[in-house]
Parts: C-alpha cells; sequence; structure tokens
C-alpha cells in the first residue's frame, strides 16, 4: 500500500512539474498572435540581397523557427530599418548596435561582437587612423545610418563636420567608388572579409584596426513595438540560441571556426 | 606720453579689436558652415530618403503585382489588365511607364510560347529582337497598352537580350527579391532622346515549387513581373518638395558620367560651376546603386547661410576702427591734458622761484608750518640766517630769546586766533638763538595758508628777515642822541633827563643831591699846540678819570667843549658834595699822558646843592654854573660852592 502511495506521490509530482514547466515555456515564448515583421539589410556576410542569404538570414529563420510566430521578412537599407524601428513600424532588425540615442526607441538583445577597420587605398599615403584625419583630400566612404565603435565614430563625426564623408545605401557602392578612387577609406567589418578575398582590393588596399574593444551587436526590438514583457521574451529566445550553440552554428556556416568563436564568445557586460 | 606711444596705443587698441573680430567672424562662419553642412546633409539625406521611399512604393506595387500573376498564373491576360487598371495608377504615380509580365522561356519551350500566344489572340506574335539565344523572356503583356506618353509597342520585345535588363532579371530571379536594372531605353522611348528609363523586376516562380536556394530558384523560374520608369517623371512626382536652391542629379552606378545620367534638375543650370557645397550618395536600390549628387545653389548658402558673419566682420571693422579713433583722441587728450599740467606745473614752479629768488634776493627766508604735526620746512636762507635747520616749530620756539619769548608767542597765538576773514598778518621782532650760539635780531611776518573745515589754522607760511643790522643801527642812533661820541658820557639831554629823575626822586623822598658843573682850566692852549687829535685825546682821558672817581651811582656827562658836569644822587650830607668834588679836581691835576706828552691841566669846579641851591634843573645848573665861573673869575683851579642867594 505504502509503496502504491509513493508511486501516485511521484506521478502527481511529475505530472505537476510537467504542468509547471509548460506554463513557464508558455510564459516565457512570445505572443503570437499577430504578425511580426522583421527587415534585413544588405551587408556582406550579414545578408546579400542577391542570394537572399546570410548570417542575419540564418538567424531570422532560426528565432522564427523558436518563435513560432510569423514573421514577414523584409529588406530594405539600414537607414529606412532605423526610422522605422524608432517609429514603431517595424518590429525587428537584426546586427545592430546600440548608442545613446537608439537607446530611447530600440532595445537589444546581444548574439556576437566584433571589432572595426579601416579599409585604406594605399596609395593614399595613410599609414594611421591620424594619417587619415590630417589629410583633407581623402574622403572617407560610409553606409548612412551606420555607427561603429567609440573611436570609429568619433572619426565619423569629425569628417562629416568636414564635408569628407560619401554615404551610401550599402557596401557595394563603396566597394567601386573605392577602386575609382572617389573614396580612399572604407570601415569595414568581419563580415566584410570575403571581399577582401579578391586579389584586385587586397592589392589595393591596407587594414587598420580601431584600438576599441569589440562592440556588441544583436536583435534590435523597437521599444514602440513591442512592450517591454515581449522584448524579454525575445531577448530569453536569443539567450536560448547562444546557449545551445545554435548561434555559433549558423556563425561557423559562414566564418572561419576561430573567427566566428571569437565573434559569438563575449560577455554581456560589453 | 611720448609720441611713440600716443601712436602705439590706438594701435594696439586696434589690433586687439581686430584680433576679437576675427575671432568672432571665425567662430560664426564656421558655426554657420558647420550649420550649413548640417543642413545640406539633412537636404541629401531627405532627398535620398524621398527618392528610396518612392521606389520602395513602387517595389511594393510590384508585389502586389507578383502575387496577382504568381496566383492567377501568366497569361491570364483579362484579370492582369483589370488589376492594373484597379491600381489607378493616375499621374502621382507618373514615372511608370508600363507594368507588364515577361515570360520565362528555355530554347526548348520556344515553340509552345509562340503558338501559346497566338491562342491569346496575338496573331502577329513575335519576339523581338529575332535570333538565336540561350533563354528567352519575351514580355507577354504589358499594360497600359497606350502610355500617357507615348505609344509602346505591342507583345514580344524580349529584355532577356538585353545586358543590362538581362543582368537586373537574373538578380531577381536568383535573390526572389526585387531587381532594378541600369540605364535603358524604353520601348517607345525617341531614338534621337536621351535613355532615362530603367525597369524594375520581381521573379515569378512555379507555384507549389520550393524557391528557397538559388538553384531552386532558377529551376522553378516562371519569368517577370516589371516596372518600367522614366527618371525625370519619377523625380516630378515625389512627395514633398525639394528645397530650394537645390540641384540634384542621379547618375547610374558609381560614376557621374554623361552617359550613365538618369535626371538632372532644372537647377543644375544655374549653379555655377565652382559651387563649394556637393555632394554624392549612392542609394542601393532594388540591388542596383544610383550615384545622387547634391549641389547647394547660392540661394542655399544665403538661406541657411546668413550674412551674419559678413555683418559680425563689417561691424567689427567698423567698431575697431571707432575704438581706435576713440583711444587716439583720448591718449592724445590725455598728452594735451599732460602737456598743459607740465606747463601750468612749470609756471608755477618758475613763480615759486621767482618768488623764493624775490624773497630770498631780498634776504629773507621763508617758513612753512604744519600746524598738526608742528612740523616746519624752512627756506635755505632761513638756514642761512639762523645758521641751522630747524625741523619743527618747537626747535624755533626754544631758540627765542626769553625777554621776548613771551610777546612773540602771544603775538603769534592771536594771529591764529583770529577770525579767518581778518587775514590777519603776525608780525613779530625778536632774538633768535643761532648755530653759533650768538643772539640775532630777527623780524618774522606769517600768514594763516590754510584751514580746516572747522576754521582752525592748518598751515602757517611766512618769512624770516634778519634786521640784526637795523637793530644795531637803531642803538647807535639811540646813543648818538644820548652819549657823546667823543668820550662816551651822557651829552646834555641824557644828562638833564637823569637830573629830572633825580629831582623827582629827591623831592619824593626828601633828599639831598649835589649838581657839579667843571670847566678845564687853559685848554684852547692845547688845542692850539698839540692839535685837536691830542686835545681829544686828553678830552677822553679826562672823561675816563672823571668817571673812576665817582661812584657807580653818579652821572658823568659832558656838555660842552671842555665842560664836563657831575650828577651826585642820595647825598646824605650836601658838604659831601665839597668833598667829592675837590677829590675829582685832585684827580684831574694828576699829569696826563697823551701821545707821547704829558700834560697837565687844572679844572675850576661850581657845587649846587639841590634843595638848597635851586629846587629845578635850571636853577641848580645856574647856581653851578655861577659857582664854577665864580672859580674861573678867582683865578681857576679850585671848587666853590653855589652861593644861595
Amino acid at each position: 500500500m505504502s509503496g502504491a502511495r509513493v508511486y501516485i506521490r511521484c506521478g502527481v509530482a511529475y505530472v505537476l512539474y510537467l504542468l509547471s514547466s509548460l506554463c513557464g515555456a508558455l510564459a516565457a515564448g512570445p505572443d503570437c498572435s499577430h504578425t511580426y515583421t522583421l527587415a534585413l539589410h544588405d551587408h556582406g556576410l550579414l545578408y546579400s540581397a542577391n542570394t537572399n542569404t546570410g548570417v542575419d538570414k540564418d538567424f531570422a529563420d532560426e528565432l522564427i523557427r523558436r518563435s513560432g510566430c510569423k514573421v514577414t521578412v523584409t529588406f530594405m537599407p539600414r537607414a529606412r530599418i532605423w526610422q522605422l524601428i524608432e517609429s514603431g513600424g517595424l518590429d525587428f532588425s537584426l546586427s545592430g548596435i546600440r548608442n545613446a540615442e537608439r537607446d530611447r526607441y530600440a532595445s537589444f538583445a546581444w548574439y556576437f561582437s566584433n571589432k572595426y577597420y579601416l579599409l585604406v587605398r594605399k596609395d593614399s599615403g595613410v599609414r594611421t587612423l591620424a594619417d587619415f584625419e590630417r589629410n583633407d583630400g581623402l574622403q572617407l566612404g560610409v553606409i548612412r545610418s551606420f555607427r561603429y565603435s567609440a573611436s570609429a565614430n568619433r572619426l565619423v563625426d569629425r569628417l562629416q563636420g568636414a564635408n569628407r564623408l560619401s554615404q551610401a545605401g550599402g557596401l557595394e557602392p563603396l566597394y567601386q567608388t573605392l577602386f575609382l578612387n572617389r573614396i580612399q577609406g572604407m570601415l569595414i567589418e568581419p563580415f566584410d572579409y570575403p571581399a577582401l578575398t579578391e586579389k584586385k582590393l587586397r592589392e589595393l588596399t591596407n587594414i587598420i584596426e580601431f584600438k576599441d574593444p569589440a562592440v556588441l551587436h544583436g536583435l534590435i526590438m523597437s521599444k514602440k513595438a513591442l512592450s517591454p514583457a515581449e522584448q524579454e521574451s525575445w531577448r530569453a529566445l536569443v539567450q536560448g540560441m547562444r546557449s545551445d550553440g545554435s548561434v555559433l552554428r549558423i556563425f561557423q556556416k559562414h566564418f572561419k571556426p576561430e573567427l566566428a568563436a571569437a565573434m559569438v564568445d563575449f560577455q554581456e557586460s560589453e | 606720453m611720448s609720441r611713440a606711444r600716443m601712436t602705439l596705443l590706438p594701435l594696439l587698441v586696434l589690433s586687439v579689436a581686430l584680433g576679437t573680430t576675427w575671432l568672432v567672424w571665425d567662430h560664426e562662419r564656421q558655426a554657420t558652415q558647420k550649420a550649413l553642412h548640417s543642413q545640406f546633409d539633412f537636404s541629401l539625406r531627405e532627398a535620398v530618403s524621398r527618392v528610396d521611399q518612392r521606389m520602395a512604393a513602387y517595389e511594393q506595387m510590384l508585389r502586389g503585382v507578383q502575387g496577382l500573376v504568381a496566383t492567377s498564373g501568366m497569361r491570364n491576360i483579362d484579370t492582369f489588365r483589370d488589376y492594373v487598371a484597379a491600381l489607378q495608377l493616375d499621374a502621382n504615380f507618373s514615372g511608370i511607364q508600363v507594368l507588364g509580365i515577361a515570360e520565362h522561356v528555355p530554347p526548348a519551350r520556344l515553340a509552345e510560347h509562340l503558338a501559346a500566344m497566338g491562342r491569346l489572340g496575338y496573331k502577329d506574335y513575335a519576339i523581338r529582337p529575332p535570333g538565336q539565344r540561350d533563354a528567352y523572356a519575351p514580355v507577354i503583356q504589358h499594360e497600359p497598352q497606350l502610355n500617357r506618353h507615348r505609344a509602346v509597342p505591342g507583345p514580344g520585345f524580349d529584355p532577356w537580350s538585353d545586358p543590362a535588363r538581362r543582368l537586373a532579371m537574373e538578380r531577381a530571379r536568383d535573390s526572389g527579391m526585387v531587381a532594378l536594372s541600369g540605364k535603358v531605353r524604353l520601348e517607345g522611348d525617341e531614338a534621337n532622346e536621351s535613355p532615362s528609363g530603367f525597369v524594375m523586376y520581381l521573379p515569378i516562380y512555379e507555384r507549389n515549387q520550393p524557391h528557397d536556394s538559388v538553384t531552386e530558384r532558377r529551376e522553378h523560374l516562371a519569368g517577370w513581373v516589371f516596372a518600367s520608369f522614366h527618371m525625370q517623371h519619377i523625380m516630378a512626382s515625389l512627395y514633398g518638395e525639394q528645397a530650394q536652391g537645390f540641384a540634384v542629379t542621379i547618375y547610374d552606378g558609381v560614376e557621374p558620367t554623361e552617359a550613365a545620367l538618369l535626371f538632372r534638375s532644372a537647377e543644375n543650370a544655374a549653379l555655377r560651376r565652382d559651387n563649394a557645397l556637393t555632394a554624392n550618395e549612392y542609394l542601393v536600390v532594388g540591388g542596383h546603386t544610383w550615384t545622387l549628387s547634391l549641389r547647394a545653389q547660392k540661394d542655399f548658402e544665403k538661406h541657411f547661410g546668413g550674412d551674419a558673419a559678413m555683418l559680425i566682420a563689417a561691424a567689427g571693422l567698423g567698431l575697431s576702427l571707432l575704438l581706435a579713433a576713440l583711444t587716439w583722441l583720448m591718449a592724445s587728450g590725455w598728452a594735451e591734458a599732460r602737456r598743459l599740467a607740465a606747463g601750468m606745473t612749470r609756471d608755477l614752479r618758475e613763480s615759486e622761484q621767482r618768488w623764493a629768488f624775490a624773497l630770498e634776493g631780498a634776504g629773507d627766508g621763508v617758513w612753512d608750518w604744519n600746524l598738526r604735526n608742528r612740523t616746519a620746512i624752512h627756506s635755505r636762507r632761513w638756514q642761512e640766517i639762523v645758521g641751522s635747520a630747524a625741523d619743527s616749530i618747537d626747535d624755533w620756539q626754544v631758540r627765542i630769546h626769553p625777554d621776548e619769548c613771551r610777546q612773540v608767542l602771544d603775538t603769534l597765538q592771536d594771529c591764529l586766533d583770529s577770525p579767518p576773514d581778518a587775514n590777519l598778518t603776525w608780525v613779530a621782532e625778536y632774538r633768535i638763538l643761532c648755530h653759533d650760539m650768538h643772539w640775532k635780531w630777527v623780524l618774522s611776518r606769517g600768514m594763516v595758508a590754510e584751514r580746516g573745515e572747522d576754521g582752525l589754522p592748518l598751515r602757517l607760511i611766512g618769512t624770516l628777515s634778519d634786521i640784526s643790522e637795523r637793530k644795531a643801527l637803531d642803538e647807535r642812533i639811540r646813543y648818538m642822541a644820548q652819549y657823546d661820541t667823543l668820550t662816551d658820557l651822557p651829552n646834555r639831554a641824557l644828562f638833564f633827563d637823569r637830573v629830572q629823575s633825580e629831582l623827582a626822586r629827591a623831592r619824593r623822598h626828601n633828599e639831598y643831591f649835589a649838581l657839579i658843573f667843571l670847566d678845564l682850566d687853559h685848554f684852547k692852549p692845547i688845542n692850539d699846540n698839540f692839535g685837536h687829535a691830542v686835545g681829544d685825546h686828553l678830552l677822553r682821558k679826562v672823561a675816563l678819570r672823571l668817571t673812576e672817581s665817582v661812584r657807580k651811582s653818579d652821572t658823568v656827562g659832558r656838555i660842552g667843549g671842555d665842560e664836563f658836569v657831575v650828577l651826585i644822587p642820595e647825598l646824605a650830607r650836601p658838604e659831601d658834595a665839597r668833598i667829592l668834588a675837590g677829590n675829582i679836581c685832585d684827580g684831574l691835576r694828576r699829569p696826563f699822558a697823551v701821545d707821547g706828552h704829558t700834560l697837565t691841566v687844572s679844572c675850576s669846579v661850581g657845587v649846587s646843592i639841590y634843595p638848597r641851591d635851586g629846587d629845578s634843573a635850571i636853577s641848580l645848573t645856574k647856581s653851578a654854573d655861577e659857582a664854577m665861573y665864580r672859580v674861573k673869575a678867582g683865578g681857576r683851579d679850585g671848587v666853590r660852592m653855589a652861593e644861595t642867594a
């Protein structure tokens, strides 16, 4: 009799555990009662509109799969993405970095970090970042609305004041204008490395590293579109993807293993 | 102030003012430039954004068409026409030339395609341009049939044959996303017209077939929906207004060449070539790059730049010059004032020097007393008179002769106490103790030079004159009036003054006194024989012997050439006068050694006694004189008492 009781108690406890786990999972998961919107932007290995592939595409697919929600994925320029995130017209985007202004209207769930580099034409005679800033004849190409690490941002802001920025809606025009010597430098990230494998570009340019720490990148969530609770549930999803190695696997698909590991291995406090 | 400093100061002020003006002007210019750049960048971003959004709207519209074709089939001509008609592509969408469908036709399916088109009623349908190719993508329908700008040829044009279009179609096919062609000449464009068209493609995949990878997408491609545009119409149909003063140019690709020109706004014609503000932005639309070139016109700079910097420069320059001029005026005015003051000071000093010279020339010393701290300033002449310097009033005060000190200080106090408007002058004669410990007669004159608010004197100035010579002269005159200059004996006037005094005293005390008249016997021959000098010398010796032979209280006087008188006061007995007169005669009988001569004289003496022989000077004189003449008459050299009548 006592043995049966024990079994019954164990059974009840197990059922309760299952129920509580289910409730917890339900509570942690996002609210899928409506369709979400997510925008990608064309940026090297992050996403290529030409092939509709990239890190962000894979990340978006996995995130959507895990959420179980319907998410409309669109493609648009980065500047437009930030405008819509701010207005609440867009729920998500990927690979965003924070700054004081963006913190007002966007929340982030970090999943990788990387450093920034200045890709500069060899014939410009630039050896250091200061060389580039000193020479008034040099133009820097940037993608509109992109922000970078602290010293890279300072360089961009100073050149902007001196009317020495050429802005573009994507990377491709920057490479083209770099070849044409209409700009002499551009800011790049590890996603842009494949372009550097091109012999022509390697022969033409040098890479100068900004001495800033790696900058966190993450899922961008519009504060206007998503409540804090919803943001938390999506952040939990991203955390889950990091914990179970999904993020690392996605990066390994596109980068060399060491670089992939270095990019996804970061401390949240950064 | 030297002339150099007078010139340098305005120059310095001018430099500082101009420097400040330059700083403010430069700051304003930089701020204006910054604002200008900021506004320019904003305008550029806005221009790009407007184009971007317009293209996004077109993409969205084309996605609708894509959805329709994907679901209703590619050759559903009526449905497509109705759908396009329902879109109401009015003037707002005037950039769109046509919306159409291009079918993907591999060579193997070419015959089937032509047959199908025939069945749809296109009797003369043919693929343009003709020729063998690896694939075909003929336009099977486009709407509207009649473009609002020009007639569009019927179906059959194969965009796949045009490399620019084909590139975009391949990109759309591989990505499943919208793709934009480069600059193309649209069907129906005039041959001599510069082409500014481009085409937007979206792929149509076969229904119910996977198209997740590039391979699958290529494999299951059914065709494309497309929209063709003229850039100038798109730009004309943009919402909102382009800010004033900008010229927009759009090039296909990243090279701003005439061949790549898609659009040039009318404002470009008005632009100067050397316009400073110009920027390019590279738009990526549908995977294709456009260069949007923005140039600011003068209007823009005027509107946003403002003329504040110029105003500051002009105002600053004017104010700087004004300030420099003012400084010059002040400096020169100050210099003039200083010159005048220096002149006045010089005049005053000269005047003072003249006064000092005059005073000192007159032999007067000058003193200046500060009554508050009792200090004194004395001129060089003052110090010469006294023989030393005195730094204070007290130094002066202790040098005053005790006989005059009281009177001097009293008169000084009277002067100080006098009412301010009395302008009383203090005058005092006194002896002052000189450095060599001798007394010197001086005359001080002074007056109050400064008074306090309460009217009390604060400062006294004056002169000090050395009057010792005058005093000595006065004394000499006084002496000469009372004494015989030859013998230094009292003369007639002084002698009879004393007789009067003695008369009064004797009357008061009821006493006796005697008056002796004495005349030398045979004095004239001495003068005649030995000369007047010897005679005079003898007279002085006689006088001396007479003085020696009487009491201190007695007075010997000389009243004529060889006539002497003696006053003997306080006579105890009248007989004593005879004894005394006898003694005098005895004394004179002794020989005198005069200038190497031994002379012997005698004298005739008459004596009168008060009150027995007279009670007045005249009567007593007369009595004594008569007694003396009786001696003369009796043979000289003797003494006779007056004979009372």
